[in-house]
Order: C-alpha cells, then sequence, then structure tokens
C-alpha cells in the first residue's frame, strides 16, 4: 500500500492533545515536512499560526484552539477542523474531528446485555448482577471482599450494569458495552448525556439502586450499552478519529490486493478480532490455490 | 427512482420473506419507479453465518436507494440504505434457545452472538430510516439491539382476491407445516370439541407425516383434511368459506395468515405466545385469544360453532381493522416521497 504524505506546520512541537491522533493517522499517511524541497504532501496539517504557510490547493487540516477560531480565514479553508474541545469540534459541523486523549476502545469488546445474559447464564452467575465501584473497590454480589483488579474487566464484561464514579473506569465500562450509572461530574468529564448514554445518580445508593433497576429493564439497558459504546468510539478512540480525519482530507487509501484488502477492512471496521471463525474462513477463501 | 430491493435466499425455501419482497416490488414499480430485487445466498448455522454478511459488505449496488429486508441484506453498503426489518437471526436472538437453534451455552457460540449482535448494530445503524414489518420486530430490535425502530405494516399476498362468504362447517388453517407454525395444535385440540366441527389444512412442511400419525392417532380422519400445497384460487375460496381461522404459531414476526382471514371476514383462533399475530387478534373482538392448550383451542373452536353470529361479529370488526391496509402508503413511506 502506498501510503499519502500529510505535511504537518505545527509550530515546533504539536500540541500535546493532537499526538494519540496524529500517531494513529500514521496507519494511513507519512508524515512529512512542508519545507522547500521536501515531496509535495497530499493535504497538511496545521495550526491557526501556521496556517499561513500552508501552499495553496492542498486540503487542510486545520488545528483550532476555541471555537472563536472555527469563524477564522483559515478555518474556512480547512477540510477538517480539529479540536481537542467537544464543543469547538461541534461548532465546525461536519468538517468537526475531535483529538481523543486515548484509545479507550482498544482491546475492549462491546457486549450487548443479552450476550451479557447468556455469558452469566452459562457460568452458573446470578440472573442479574451488578458491578458497583465502592470505597474499598470493586463489589460484586456474593462475594465478601472486593474483587481482585485483574478480574473488573471480566466484570466489567458480563455485568447487568456497573455503577463506577472514575472517570477512566467509567470509559473503560462503555466500552465494553456495560449498561453504566455514574455521577455527574464524571458523566461531564467524558462527555456522557444522562438517559442518552447512561444513567445519573447523585449519591452511592441512589446509583446503586438505579444499576439494580437497570439490571432488570434489557430495553433501557440495550440502548445504554451501544450508546455508550459508539460514545467512547466517537470522543474517545483515536483509531476511528484518525480514519475519519483521513476522509475528510480526501486520503483514502488505495489498498492493494482489491476485493481482498477492502474484506479486511470491512472486517475491521465491523469490530471482527482476529481470531474469529469469520477471519479464518476468510484467509481460507483468499489463500494461494492449490496448484492442479 | 432506481431501487434495488435486497434480500435473503435460502435456497430451496420459499415463505413470507420472498412474498413480501416480490409484492414490494411489484408495489414500488406499481408507483412508476425502476426496480430490481437482489438476494444473496445465506448459510444460518454458526460456523458459516458471517460469510453472506461480509458479501453483502463488498458487493456493488448501484442504485438511488436501496431497501434491505431481512437477515443478512441490511450489510449492504449504500449511501441511502433504508432498512425494512423482517427479522434479525432469530435462532442467535429471541430463539436462541428454542430446540431448532445451534446456538447453546457453550463459549464459542456466545462469542458468535455476541460479534454478530455488534456487527448487526454496525450495519443497522447505517441505515437512513429503520423500520419493521411489525411491533413484535420493533420490540426484539429494541430489546436485544437497543435501536428503535417504526413499524411499517403491509396486505397480505391475495389481498385483492380474499373476499368474505358463508360461514362454513369447517375451521381453517393455511400455513407451512414447520414447528414454529405449531399446526399441530389444531389437529389435537380436535377432541376437546363437542361441536364436531371439521377441520382443513392447507400447506406443506417437514411436519406432515408428524401431522397424519396424529390425525391416525387420534382417530380424526373423517374431521381432519390435509390438503397440502393448495393453488392461491382454491385457497381464496377456502377462507371464504370457513367457519373460523385457526392459527397459533410461536412468536410469529408477522402472520400473514391472520390478516388474509380477516380480509374473508373470518375470526381467528389463537394463542397468547403468537407474537405479531395478537397485533390483530384482540380477544372477544377480533378473534379468540387462547392459553394454547389443546382444551383453550377446542372451547374456543367450539364457541364459534355454536355462536354464529359472534364468530359473524368477529370477522366484520377483523375485516375492519384491515381494511386501510394497502401498499402505497408503504412504499411512500420507505422512499421516503
Amino acid at each position: 500500500m502506498t501510503l499519502p504524505l500529510l505535511g504537518l506546520a505545527l509550530d515546533r512541537r504539536p500540541p500535546e492533545s493532537l499526538v494519540p491522533l496524529l500517531v494513529a493517522s500514521y496507519r494511513w499517511c507519512v508524515p512529512s515536512t512542508i519545507e522547500a524541497g521536501a515531496p509535495e504532501p497530499a493535504a497538511v496539517m496545521a495550526t491557526v499560526a501556521s496556517a499561513g504557510r500552508v501552499p495553496a490547493g492542498r486540503p487542510l487540516a486545520l488545528w483550532v484552539g476555541s471555537a472563536e477560531e472555527v469563524g477564522s480565514a483559515a478555518a474556512g479553508r480547512a477540510a477538517a477542523i480539529l479540536s481537542d474541545d467537544p464543543a469547538t469540534v461541534q461548532a465546525a459541523g461536519e468538517r468537526g474531528v475531535l483529538a481523543p486523549a486515548a484509545d479507550a476502545a482498544a482491546g475492549r469488546s462491546v457486549v450487548s446485555p443479552f450476550v451479557r445474559r447468556r455469558l452469566r447464564w452459562a457460568r452458573g452467575l446470578p440472573e442479574a448482577a451488578v458491578l458497583e465501584q465502592a470505597g474499598d473497590g470493586w463489589r460484586w454480589p456474593g462475594l465478601a471482599e472486593p474483587l481482585a483488579d485483574d478480574l473488573v474487566p471480566t466484570a466489567m464484561a458480563c455485568a447487568s450494569a456497573v455503577a463506577v464514579t472514575e472517570p477512566g473506569r467509567l470509559l473503560e465500562a462503555m466500552a465494553w458495552g456495560a449498561p453504566c450509572v455514574s455521577d455527574p461530574g464524571s458523566a461531564e468529564r467524558v462527555g456522557a448525556e444522562a438517559d442518552t448514554h447512561l444513567l445519573v445518580g447523585d449519591g452511592p445508593g441512589q446509583r446503586r439502586r438505579l444499576a439494580e433497576e437497570l439490571a432488570e429493564d434489557q430495553a433501557l439497558a440495550s440502548r445504554l450499552s451501544w450508546a455508550g459504546r459508539r460514545l467512547v468510539e466517537r470522543r474517545h478512540d483515536a483509531g476511528r478519529a484518525a480514519m475519519r480525519l483521513v476522509e475528510l482530507l480526501g486520503l483514502r487509501p488505495t489498498l492493494p490486493g482489491g476485493a481482498v484488502a477492502s474484506a479486511r477492512l470491512q472486517l475491521g471496521l465491523l469490530g471482527t478480532p482476529s481470531d474469529a471463525k469469520i477471519a479464518s474462513r476468510f484467509a481460507e477463501a483468499t489463500a494461494w490455490p492449490s496448484m492442479r | 427512482m432506481d431501487v434495488v430491493v435486497c434480500g435473503a435466499q435460502k435456497p430451496f425455501v420459499r415463505g413470507g420473506a420472498e412474498l413480501l419482497q416480490e409484492n414490494l416490488v411489484q408495489a414500488i414499480a406499481a408507483e412508476g419507479h425502476r426496480v430490481e430485487l437482489v438476494r444473496l445466498p445465506v448459510a444460518w448455522e454458526k460456523d458459516r453465518l458471517f460469510d453472506s454478511p461480509l458479501a453483502w459488505r463488498l458487493v456493488p449496488v448501484d442504485a438511488d436507494l436501496v431497501i434491505a429486508t431481512n437477515f443478512p441484506s441490511y450489510f449492504v453498503r449504500h449511501p441511502r440504505k433504508v432498512v425494512w426489518l423482517l427479522h434479525q437471526h432469530r435462532g442467535a436472538y429471541d430463539a436462541a434457545d428454542a430446540a431448532w437453534s445451534d446456538f447453546g451455552p457453550d463459549d464459542p457460540a456466545i462469542e458468535v452472538q455476541r460479534l454478530l449482535s455488534e456487527w448487526d448494530n454496525r450495519a443497522l445503524e447505517e441505515a437512513e430510516r429503520l423500520y419493521t414489518i411489525s411491533g413484535v420486530v420493533a420490540d426484539r430490535l429494541r430489546d436485544f439491539s437497543g435501536l428503535a425502530a417504526k413499524p411499517l405494516y403491509h396486505p397480505p399476498p391475495l389481498a385483492e382476491r380474499l373476499h368474505p362468504g358463508p360461514f362454513g362447517d369447517y375451521v381453517f388453517c393455511a400455513t407451512r407445516l414447520e414447528a414454529n407454525k405449531r399446526p399441530q395444535l389444531l389437529v389435537d385440540s380436535l377432541p376437546f370439541t363437542q361441536s364436531g366441527v371439521r377441520s382443513v389444512v392447507a400447506g406443506r412442511g417437514e411436519l406432515l407425516d408428524d401431522l397424519a400419525a396424529r390425525v391416525r392417532g387420534q382417530d380424526l380422519g373423517d374431521r381432519v383434511e390435509l390438503r397440502g400445497f393448495v393453488p392461491d384460487e382454491e385457497l381464496v375460496e377456502l377462507f371464504a368459506g370457513a367457519l373460523a381461522v385457526v392459527y397459533a404459531p410461536s412468536d410469529e414476526d408477522y402472520g400473514y395468515v391472520t390478516l388474509q382471514a380477516f380480509l374473508a371476514g373470518k375470526p381467528v383462533v389463537t394463542a397468547t405466545d403468537a407474537g405479531g399475530v395478537l397485533e390483530w387478534v384482540e380477544d372477544g373482538v377480533t378473534g379468540l385469544v387462547t392459553d394454547g392448550s389443546p382444551e383453550a383451542m377446542g372451547a374456543a373452536i367450539d364457541r364459534l360453532a355454536g355462536d354464529r353470529a359472534l364468530a359473524e361479529r368477529l370477522g366484520a370488526a377483523g375485516r375492519e381493522r384491515v381494511a386501510r391496509l394497502s401498499w402505497p402508503p408503504v412504499v411512500r413511506e420507505l422512499l421516503g416521497a
């Protein structure tokens, strides 16, 4: 695959919060300078201050620090507007790309409430099970002691609902597709809206009660599970943000192998793990044929 | 407008899905659009379950708009994709515990269910608009996938030809003879009737031998007629001459038979777990809803046999309920016109 060049005009060093997106973008394009004599880039990423140095006619991704800069002349010619501020991205409309601080979705497969119930049933676990982040650790029904740390991801992947109060762990639970209950501050920190992505309660008692109710309401749990996962992908997944950026800049690479590469990409976009049966069936179907 | 209707093809199987797709194509053409039906083969068992969805992701479908219907045709990629969902892969979701499903409580099966639910959500979420054929299917989509859809009801096959007729001396059942349709409920209920009413069963399927054995075993040879395949003209007249229609499938998606019975002015005897049938059959209003036991079904049949005025009243109410079903509003909604 021949990757297009992405020229960087980001002053001396890129803004800290742009780094995960920049790193994720390297899967799709190769960074380069825009200095005289350097190869012509297919597109350029710049700050407002450095946008003047960008040659005309090149698709521009502009890093902006505030919503006001969305109205600047440089932003007017940008194909993509990057920011780490959700409100600024929203102001940029269809051209906006949020630069996530981390890859919260990476390595975490979404597990729907229906599948969670099947998992609990298969393992003889309680029909409804709320995982709760308490003062002394993570609490699981029927256990006297808090869960060991290394068991928390497993519990997040099979709980009926999760009551969680730490923004990082809230993102982790939502990435697993857990129907979540959290506090107003944590929800705001991750950009989650009450009743759209999760339920919000003020104190531990209220959060526990909401989580228990959520565990019994499959329709609501399913809606919050998927909405929470999609929030993580849209706002906290550098890989998907990079793909959106590449698309806006028109840098979508031509994949070698045609349909085979397209199929591989589709398998990835649909969330297929590399050890899934369909991955091996696909590999088998596209392997070098036996010669007769 | 150029429209492509997408559907799954299970070779050598033909049922309600195929009829719906063909009738939809005709209805779109009748509105003045160019329309084609595109089908790809599907395998239902879990080891090959994702082959066809992946194929749908890759095939080029050139049209102004595509309408995807059943699993896995909604995996088609198109900037203007509308989904009118007949059903997801029921064996992996609501019918996972049914005897015919190959999804057990083992880790590989659960991982297939997990991955399928993720694939389904991603593909269905791409739709410009999301409809279902019934409230039951919309409820399943809400409960299993967390997605909202609007039920969009359509007329059954033969809608233009079905008509009321005299209330005869038989109850009628027209269905594929398969496990989820439960045709044996009618046969098993007859020994519990006092009225001596006859029954006629039309349709083919894997349960034919089992049904015939039940008829022989219960000495019902003079009261049950297993007609097998029946041409459309004969089917219309069988509906028209019946006392009532007995139709009690297990959690049906929609249930054409109910609507066909109503168009013929006949009440429907059904069961509380019949799914989409219950969106139409209201107990004591358009039919009789039983607990599905042979005793209760037999009692309901007797009630109608002994009170023909009741049968006529319920049948007329059913006919009134389906009177406004037609294809043009369905087509306009699907095309966003």
